[in-house]
């Protein structure tokens, strides 16, 4: 189950201005309202912190302006190109792995100016305003509206404003918002909960369909909205897309489907003689083998949900008979003189054109119109959806070994990874799960699944013993990787060893733990200088206050790492070697860094943070 | 100072009691508390903070909101163009006879007698909930279920009342209208 809320983006000069030294006690209020939890990470942090017990998302805020942080004497202006930037570290330039934001919760009304000792006294850091930052037609968050639909279309903005809606309501409707959240009113709560079920890019919480794809997210988007209506769907995709998964997370999505029947047909495993007796059941001796009468598949989802796949196969006399269960909600079984009423919503699947086949007159256009009465929902193929490729194969890999308790704990290497990643995949997410349960099968003795293990087109399989392979002399100090040699002698010593190139699979098998701790308490220490030079001594702790984000910016160079990037770069890095880690963590910063990190990302990210798509 | 429009005093004032302080700070804390009650939220540095200080910003702000009415037509009537050039210029007889015009017709435009009985009336509600609010907060044990659900409602009830209140002010014009 997947419990992590979704992540909002707040662009908002009073909630994402930065107060230095103490909490901004307006953002604090916000996400006690609206039920966020703030994981902004730009704010000392709280010995007794608020605890929201079920958030509705996860919310990172933005100023939109410069500086972040303001004292009495700094002039606040308006930051259009830094606002932009700041939206792209969750949409196009966001790691892989990591969702991307559901939603951008938009101020409109922008305050710019001289911070001055009266404007600071009312809000710590804001400015004293301008006459044009107030006009409606001049609002700032307009601004960033038109230059965010732009760039990236398919990212929901919502207006969250305690301005009067009615001045802008055409207006911002005009520019592509979703709705409007008016601070001030009571309903504030219920309308982003519901626009973000409506408009929120939000990732399938039960799990099955696995992926942060937009395209995925925009499917599932599509299948909540179809969900609140009784009208049936048309699920459309490729062979192995995940058609019965999404029509499964449609059910689920539906109001009180856990006492709506959910009934299955696979109408390409039928023939056409069971057809009709399937779909609306029969009486006894209606044919040769009815032995006694049975209730069809649509009388048996009555009042519920009827899932049926392959509908391209489907006869034309069953299409007929479909078709009239379709306009008088009555199913009549096959040999029967009278049916019954039935209330069924129909989810119907199929991978086949099947709009060509109704021009040639192989599948009922009438037919066809009332099976997406409620819309058309088309899944991407994975090779549109190549970055949810690492999370599908570490899914499969992880089902695999659940499945096989006595399996090697295994893990798909990089280099794998990436020809997993660059394959086409024609049979789709169905083809990369046999592909990656068919790597374990057959190679039941191999902790790490390199290209070789996967029987990819263009990928040679060689097993490592048919090949010939130079003799070489092990390392002088293979066994010597101790604590009493320094780190940067230790990895110098393996890279620089001029055999490495020529040395056999097993032999740079056996040395790959040993690089990795080694790299991995190098990496540590690295960490640690950088907590170090970056901390804080505080009264409550005056060895030091430990603050991640400035910390990962100093190592890794990047003035622009939001908090949650530096959070799951700790978690990485001090997640090199797992074996190394609480040895690791007996030290005070990293410890405490770690903790900080996983408070603040306890799931994500699923794989390395620094791999940018 | 936040300004809606720095050459009108009135607008500032609005905009400071309307939507710093009403919309931003005092209904989102309201609201905030209520989901503390709730259990839905934990916030102890809010908490005290809210009981000790924002809770009675009411009293305290009310005579502000009173002095907005007050003042609203003499600083938003088109009255105020007498004084500025080229009205200014005008002879005492025209001004004797158009000022009360103007005045009327503007009063009539933008329904200002009914914008301040409504506020009033609406300042009038939040006053009486507010004063039956403390009245239950200092009766009750909050720790009891039973006391504690009409507590939250009271707190709802006011929240209902500070929420029209600020409905009512936002329906105030945001410049002078000419007639």
């Amino acid at each position: 189950m997947n419990d992590h809320p979704p992540r909002v983006l707040v662009i908002d000069d009073l909630f994402g201005r930065r107060t230095s030294h103490q909490r901004n006690p307006e953002r604090a209020t916000l996400c006690g309202q609206l039920l966020l939890r703030d994981i902004t990470d730009d704010q000392p942090a709280l010995s007794r912190p608020q605890v929201i017990r079920q958030p509705l998302a996860e919310a990172v805020f933005f100023r939109g302006q410069k500086p972040l942080t303001a004292e009495v004497g700094d002039v606040i202006e308006n930051d259009l190109e830094g606002c932009l930037r700041f939206v792209r570290t969750g949409w196009s330039e966001r790691l892989s792995g990591v969702p991307p934001w559901a939603l951008v919760l938009l101020d409109l009304c922008f305050y710019t100016g001289r911070v001055t000792a009266a404007s600071s006294e009312r809000f710590a850091g804001m400015p004293e305003g301008r006459p044009q930052d107030d006009e409606p037609d001049s609002y700032f968050g307009l601004r960033i509206l038109d230059a965010v639909r732009l760039e990236m279309p398919d990212l929901p903005v919502v207006i969250l404003s305690s301005k009067p809606r009615e001045p802008i309501a055409r207006s911002i409707a005009a520019r592509g918002a979703l709705g409007f959240i008016a601070r001030g009113e009571g309903d504030a709560r219920e309308r982003l909960t519901e626009y973000l079920s409506r408009h929120g890019l939000i990732s399938d919480t039960t799990d099955k369909i696995v992926g942060y794809s937009i395209p995925v997210l925009k499917a599932l988007r599509s299948a909540r909205r179809a969900a609140a209506s009784p009208r049936h769907v048309l699920l459309q995709g490729e062979p192995g897309v995940g058609k019965e998964l999404l029509a499964e997370y449609l059910h689920a999505s539906t109001a009180n489907a856990g006492n709506r029947p959910w009934v299955v047909v696979d109408s390409g495993t039928l023939s056409p003689e069971l057809f009709a007796s399937e779909l609306f059941g029969h009486r006894k001796g209606a044919f040769t083998n009815a032995v006694a009468d049975r209730e069809g598949r649509v009388s048996q989802a009555h009042g519920g949900d009827l899932f049926l796949d392959e509908i391209g196969n489907m006869p034309l006399d069953v299409q007929a008979g479909l078709l009239r269960v379709f306009q008088t909600g009555h199913v009549v079984p096959v040999g029967a003189d009278r049916g019954k009423d039935v209330e069924v919503r129909v989810f119907s699947a199929t991978n086949a054109d099947v709009e060509g086949k109704a021009l040639l007159g192989q599948f009922r256009s009438d037919l066809l119109d009332r099976m997406r009465s409620g819309g058309t929902i088309t899944l991407p193929p994975l090779r549109e959806r190549r970055e949810d490729i690492p999370l599908l194969a570490n899914r499969f890999l992880t089902d695999t070994l659940r499945e096989n308790k006595r399996a090697l704990i295994r893990e798909i290497s990089p280099e794998a990874m990436d020809a997993l990643v660059a394959h086409e995949w024609p049979g789709n997410v169905r083809a990369l799960e046999s592909c990656v349960r068919k790597a374990v099968a057959s190679h039941p003795d191999v902790e790490y699944l390199f290209p070789l293990h996967f029987d990819l087109p263009g990928t040679r399989l060689v097993h490592p013993a048919a090949k010939t392979w130079p003799q070489v002399a092990p390392l002088e100090d293979e066994h010597t990787y101790d604590a009493t040699s320094t780190l940067i002698e230790e990895l110098a010593r393996i890279l620089d060893n001029p055999q490495m190139a020529v040395l056999p699979a097993p032999v740079l098998s056996g040395l790959l733990p040993k690089l990795e701790r080694a790299y991995a308490r190098l990496t540590a220490r690295l960490l640690k200088s950088a907590l170090h030079a970056t901390s804080r001594p505080t009264p409550s702790e005056p060895r030091g206050e430990v603050l991640i984000q400035p910390a990962m910016k100093l190592l890794a160079g990047d003035q622009n790492l939001t908090a949650s990037r530096a959070a799951d770069w700790i978690k990485r890095l001090l997640n090199l070697a797992p074996e190394e880690i609480d040895d690791l963590l007996e030290d005070r910063l990293l410890q405490e860094a770690y903790r900080r990190a996983l408070k603040l990302r306890p799931k994500g990210p699923r794989v390395d943070p620094g791999s940018e798509q | 100072m936040r300004r809606t429009n720095p050459d009108v005093e009135w607008q500032r004032q609005r905009s400071f009691l309307n939507h710093d302080w009403l919309k931003n700070c005092y209904l989102p804390a309201l609201d905030t508390w209520l989901n503390i009650l709730e259990g839905a939220v934990e916030d102890p540095d809010f908490e005290e903070f809210f009981v000790n200080n924002r809770l009675r910003e009411w009293p305290t702000h009310r005579p502000l909101l009173d002095s907005l009415l007050l003042s609203f037509e003499n600083k938003m009537s088109p009255l105020v163009w007498f004084d500025q050039e080229p009205l200014s210029q005008l002879s005492s007889e025209t001004k004797a006879w158009l000022r009360p015009l103007i005045h009327g017709l503007w009063c009539v435009r933008v329904k200002a007698r009914g914008l301040l009985d409504e506020t009033t009336s609406r300042l009038g509600e939040c006053d009486e909930r507010y004063s039956h609010l403390i009245r239950v907060i200092e009766a009750q044990d909050r720790t009891d279920s039973t006391s504690l659900a009409a507590y939250c409602r009271e707190f709802g009830e006011f929240g209902n009342a500070c929420r029209a209140l600020a409905k009512t002010l936002s329906q105030f014009p945001n410049r002078i209208e000419a007639v």
